[in-house]
């Protein structure tokens, strides 16, 4: 469902949304979910492909907020799978491990995404978040005998 | 130039229709040439 509002053309609607949701620069887009609730929010202009990871990333944000993690996995999975050029793709992988997470239990599932950032989006910030979460590497000494 | 996508100007009414139809909304705060 999309709705635009515009500074000048709607200047009231424009200032009662832009309180509302604390918005202060244009383009700004939000995705909203059903009950009025911002899940995601893009500021600035951004490339085609970029544009629409980012709206994917937020319908995946909204179902974790709702604690649907199996689907919101599934939708950060998609968003790298469709978009890894992007930069919505690292924060994608990140919240995917977090999704899984959420649904198992299974720490497992943090390790094993971190382990992927070793191998790709090694410079993002997500890399860096998720680092905390690898195991250590098995030395000599703490190898099991 | 049309985007070709039917832009809906209040919010309450695409909230309606997206509780109705299950999906989002997505709002543009815009200063672009209209």
């Amino acid at each position: 469902m999309p709705v635009r509002v515009h500074v000048r053309n709607q200047a009231d609607e424009f200032k009662r949304l832009g309180e509302r949701y604390g918005v202060q620069w244009t383009p700004t887009i939000l995705v909203i979910d059903s009950s009025g609730q911002e899940r995601h929010r893009v500021e600035g202009f951004l490339p085609v492909q970029d544009f629409l990871a980012q709206l994917e990333l937020g319908l995946a944000h909204s179902d974790f907020a709702r604690s649907k993690f199996a689907e919101a996995e599934r939708g950060y999975r998609e968003v790298v799978k469709r978009n890894p050029e992007t930069e919505a793709a690292p924060e994608a992988l990140y919240w995917a491990g977090v999704a899984r997470y959420k649904a198992s239990g299974d720490a497992g599932a943090l390790s094993d995404t971190a382990k992927q950032f070793q191998e790709r989006y090694q410079s993002s910030s997500w890399a860096k978040k998720a680092s905390v979460w690898a195991r250590p590497a098995q030395t000599a000494a703490s190898a099991p005998h | 130039m049309s985007s070709g996508i039917a832009w809906e100007s209040r919010l309450e009414t695409a909230l309606e229709r997206a509780r109705s139809e299950d999906k989002h909304v997505l709002l543009d705060f815009s200063a672009a040439p209209m």
